[in-house]
């Protein structure tokens, strides 16, 4: 293996062709990925997926690395045991009748990236928009981890919570007091609890056939949806 | 054993000797620079490291308000990204630069423009971690630098390949060795992964998903097309050079080599299997790296046979012990990746610490141990004198051993007892304290691994700096091997 250029051509040819056909063309067919338009079983028109994340909350989200911790991923079945977990997804009874869905591509659409993360140190947070809808409970979970689960190891966010003198009764969301002084959420506090309500990757989704990057449908008799996954 | 000066100088003609001055003295200042920075970031993340892995359990620790941006969320990428960058490839470039030029015969030429690209990779890399820590991190897992640093660093980097080639074009020596193609592979991959990744994911996205899946292949392809080579590479350079002999065989080094190039572009989104990438592209990374246990069978079997019979220098030599680690390190790597590729046992590794076991065991069991191997070899070449101290090197290795054995380990079993949890069908309805109680324990073992880590990268940041000082020893006694009695 003596010439250069016989080397470099035998590198471009099988590193190419996966930079290519793994990377590259599904980057591009990707990139056409919009919401589907389905009739559900009353004849409505509905749209999957139903809403968007909260993106200035996900700037918070991303700046304090919150996906080194937690994932946003629902796993099939062939992979992990997500489906059956209680409240990892739309169905908050206490027992629910069916298992969570495995996350899909168009969950994630409309946001820059998506955080599926890397480890779970805490909860999946796909469905944490239907789990946990009380703002308060973010706030004072996000100041003061410890203070609702004694075990846990998450690090305290206190930093996005801005401290103020107590006025007449003191504010109605403060998360806690210190003295003649209490903490009330700041701007990100904020924005990030309103990205974790809107976190709701669980909605009603068509069965769509293999490969889901379906051309976006602009009239209804069309929208049909494809043949039961 | 004076095995490594036998090689050398005993039996090599002056003309030779002198040859050899000459392209180590060209080499000198780039490679002393691109090696001292490397290591001082070791050290830098190796602190880096120990407060992250403080956090994953006792994340009261440092916690002071002033001290926010130390929790965890922050300072593992901080870790990470000092580590790949700042230690990881600066000190593959240097290891890369003097044995490109040593194989090729060729001195280094205009060594202040190297100079010059290996100063702006550090300003990149000092800004990009500075920027993690103070809220501006990407979270794109390996790419959690701002979008504004990665121009920086691929200018920088394809400064420094050029050189490589440079070296190649220059080259006078007969054959094309080995470790040539690695490093050639190594310099010709990286630019071209490194801008792919960034320009799909931060300024050409195709989507929010299929942006996860490339930053899952730019993190397996970042080991396979550049770690891997510069260890593989330099491995194959140390063992027939200490050892005096040539590799076993040409074929089966060149079944491995144009193997690993093959398959490695394939791997990666395997990460997320299960998810919501299309699965074709999460099996089909499982399946290259299934099959890739033959390449990495082919090249453990080359090592073994090349240092077959000679197994009593791993006692005596610095770099034959390192690299022998090391090598030994890259099979268990390969067998461990195929293993968490598949489906079943992924269920209990996935999205847990095992993945941090598994990017110890390639970052640094396998690729930095080899990293030290070179480090322990060319350094005395370069400053004129031999390691000031065996015992320092004996402390290097055996702490950076224990440290590594207990991080693997602890980091395999954190992982377990969460998959275990996660997976056991009893807790369907448990908030999630069962993962978390369970791996405590193990978390804290990893604290005590770093500490044995920071110890070891401290002794070897000194040593280092005594080198590049040249305040080593002046001797014509051959190198500073392990300290007498020390056994296997």
């Amino acid at each position: 293996m003596n010439k250069l250029s016989t080397f470099v051509l035998g590198l471009v040819v099988t590193f190419g062709l996966p930079w290519l056909f793994l990377i590259v063309i599904p980057t591009l067919r990707s990139a056409s990925l919009g919401a589907v338009a389905y009739e559900d079983a009353d004849g409505n028109t509905k749209y999957f997926p139903e809403s968007n994340v909260f993106a200035n909350g996900q700037l918070v989200y991303k700046a304090e690395g919150c996906a080194n911790c937690h994932t946003q991923m629902i796993r099939a079945p062939f992979a992990g045991l997500d489906g059956w977990r209680a409240g990892w997804g739309a169905d908050q009874e206490d027992r629910p009748t069916e298992i969570t869905r495995a996350s899909r591509q168009r969950d994630y659409l409309g946001e820059p990236y998506a955080f599926l993360g890397s480890q779970r140190n805490g909860p999946d947070l796909s469905n944490v928009g239907y789990r946990i809808t009380d703002d308060n409970w973010h706030h004072s979970h996000l100041f003061d981890p410890r203070s609702i689960h004694p075990w846990s190891t998450m690090p305290s966010f206190r930093h996005l919570y801005e401290k103020q003198e107590i006025q007449g009764g003191g504010s109605s969301n403060a998360v806690a007091t210190d003295g003649d002084f209490e903490y009330v959420p700041g701007p990100k506090a904020k924005a990030l609890v309103q990205y974790l309500r809107s976190l709701k990757k669980d909605s009603a989704a068509p069965a769509l056939s293999s490969g889901d990057v379906v051309e976006p449908e602009a009239d209804e008799a069309s929208a049909e949806a494809g043949p039961d996954a | 054993m004076n095995a490594e000066s036998t090689a050398e100088t005993n039996e090599v003609p002056l003309e030779l000797q002198a040859l050899r001055a000459g392209v180590d003295k060209s080499a000198r200042v780039p490679v002393l620079y691109f090696l001292t920075t490397a290591v001082a970031w070791l050290f830098v993340s190796a602190v880096l490291g120990f407060i992250a892995s403080m956090k994953s359990h006792t994340p009261e620790f440092l916690g002071l308000d002033c001290l926010y941006f130390l929790h965890y969320g922050r300072v593992q990428p901080a870790f990470i990204n000092a580590f790949v960058y700042g230690w990881g490839i600066q000190a593959g470039i240097g290891v890369m630069i003097w044995i490109m030029a040593r194989l090729t015969r060729a001195q280094v030429p205009s060594s202040k423009i190297l100079l010059f690209a290996g100063v702006l990779w550090n300003i990149g890399v000092t800004l990009g971690v500075f920027a993690i820590l103070w809220g501006g991190s990407t979270s794109v897992e390996w790419l959690e630098f701002p979008k504004w640093v990665w121009p920086l660093l691929l200018l920088a980097y394809v400064m420094m390949s050029v050189w490589v080639v440079l070296l190649f074009k220059a080259r006078t020596a007969d054959t094309v060795y080995i470790s040539v193609w690695y490093f050639l592979g190594a310099c010709f991959w990286f630019p071209w992964i490194y801008g792919t990744a960034n320009l799909l994911i931060h300024h050409f996205s195709g989507g929010a998903v299929i942006s996860a899946g490339v930053d899952g292949w730019f993190i397996s392809t970042l080991i396979l097309l550049f770690f891997v080579p510069v260890g593989l590479g330099t491995v194959y350079y140390l063992l027939p050079k200490v050892l005096g002999r040539p590799v076993h065989s040409y074929q089966l080094a060149l079944i491995g080599f144009w193997m690993l190039a093959a398959l490695s572009g394939w791997t990666g989104m395997q990460k997320y299997m299960g998810g919501p990438i299309p699965a074709w592209m999460t099996a089909v990374g499982s399946a290259a790296a299934i099959f890739m246990l033959i390449p990495v069978g082919v090249v453990a079997l080359n090592h073994h046979k090349t240092i077959k019979g000679f197994h009593h220098l791993v006692g005596a030599s610095p770099t034959i012990r390192f690299a022998v680690f090391g090598a030994m390190a890259y099979t268990l790597m390969s067998v461990v990746f195929a293993c968490m590729s598949l489906f079943s046992f992924s269920q209990l590794t996935q999205f847990t610490y095992a993945q941090g076991g598994f990017n110890t065991l390639a970052l640094y069991a396998f690729f930095s141990m080899c990293m030290f191997a070179a480090i322990y070899f060319i350094l005395p070449r370069i400053s004129g004198c031999e390691w000031p101290s065996g015992r320092m090197i004996s402390t290097h290795f055996w702490f950076s051993t224990y440290g590594l054995s207990a991080l693997v380990v602890c980091l395999f079993m954190a992982g377990f007892s969460q998959g275990f949890s996660v997976q056991n069908p009893e807790n369907w309805a448990n908030s999630f304290w069962g993962p978390v109680v369970k791996s405590g324990a193990w978390l804290k073992g990893t604290t005590v691994a770093w500490g044995f880590l920071l110890i070891s990268n401290l002794v070897f940041f000194v040593h280092v700096i005594l080198m590049a000082l040249r305040l080593g020893r002046k001797t014509t006694d051959g190198p500073t091997l392990f300290p007498a009695g020390e056994s296997h």
